[in-house]
């Protein structure tokens, strides 16, 4: 039995998945040589890769399988409702009423006021008081503004 | 991790990727094949395995990602194998004769083009020359199983360059 026929029953038993890793590292050796009969030149390319791929142990696949698995629908749908959620709770705070303390009525500036120093005032007679000793404080201050030798800066002390 | 560890801590939770597979496949040889594919995943990734605090929790989110990935492909490509003939010959053989590089480069092209689990079992055996039955053991598969799908990826690869180059 020639060469030929063998190398064509290891092919055959080779794409069964019969064949020992020795019976395809010849096979592989054959297709590397410039021997291959012209009937079987057709499969030189896919022995070729092979024998080149582990000459080089380039295996390009490596990233690509140890990459688990995703299944992109369900990705593309899990961030699209994140995003839906996201949205949501952002336009929740901003429609809500900013804040309900302001809503509540201060009934101790109900009615007509004026404001004194952060306090309510709704009697006149309280507002007059108030202005009036806010005047005199005043009066006594030009005062003794007019009548002191001491710079104007010690006012303030 | 070595085989003796990856048999220990991964193997056992072989039962429950088989039970799950084919409670989403509702098919034994589909489910089967989901498995093999799942742990030969894992074997891959057999490096980082210990960074995983869980591994039962992430075979069983491999094996749903799988499981699903194949419905969804089941759905769209009923004559995925003659769409990728078409592909594939468009893109390489606008020439009748290919050049030998571009004959090897097709050929690489091909397996990248092949279902996950041949493309695994193919290169673990042509490529790194894993044993079958070291295969088998890592995939808690019987050896018939794991010869079967090499057959059919390696007569896939074959069928698939011989049409395009228009051999008998």
């Amino acid at each position: 039995m020639n060469q030929c026929e063998d190398i064509k029953l290891l092919l055959e038993k080779y794409f069964e998945g019969n064949t020992s890793l020795s019976e395809e590292e010849s096979l592989r050796n054959y297709f590397m040589s410039d021997m291959v009969a012209d009937n079987l030149l057709k499969y030189k390319p896919i022995f070729v890769f092979f024998a080149e791929s582990r000459e080089n142990n380039a295996i390009e696949y490596s990233a690509e399988h140890i990459a688990i698995p995703v299944n992109r629908k369900r990705v593309i749908i899990r961030a699209l409702t994140t995003v839906a959620a996201c949205g949501l709770i952002l336009l929740g705070i901003f429609l809500l009423p900013k804040g309900q303390n302001t809503a509540i009525p201060d009934l101790s500036c109900s009615g007509t006021y004026i404001m004194i120093e952060g306090e309510c005032f709704n009697d006149p007679d309280l507002v007059f008081l108030h202005a009036e000793q806010t005047l005199n404080d005043l009066s006594l201050l030009f005062e003794n503004f007019s009548t002191s030798d001491s710079p104007a800066v010690e006012l303030n002390e | 991790m070595e085989l003796n560890q990856f048999k220990e801590e991964v193997l056992p939770v072989r039962s429950k990727i088989y039970s799950y597979s084919l409670r989403l496949l509702n098919n034994l040889t589909e489910a089967e094949d989901a498995v093999q594919e799942v742990l030969l995943k894992l074997w891959q990734m057999r490096e980082r395995l210990e960074e995983y605090r869980n591994i039962e929790a992430l075979s069983i989110q491999i094996t749903k990602n799988i499981c699903l990935n194949k419905l969804d492909y089941q759905k769209r490509h009923q004559t995925d194998q003659v769409d990728q003939f078409y592909f594939i010959a468009e893109t390489d053989s606008s020439e009748k004769r290919m050049e030998a590089a571009d004959a090897v480069s097709l050929v690489k092209k091909i397996i990248n083009s092949l279902p996950d689990l041949q493309k695994l079992i193919i290169q673990m055996r042509d490529l790194e020359g894993y044993e079958l039955d070291e295969i088998a053991e890592i995939t808690g598969c019987r050896i018939e199983s794991v010869r079967m799908n090499l057959s059919r990826a390696r007569k896939r690869v074959k069928e698939i360059f011989f049409k395009i180059n228009h051999i008998s």
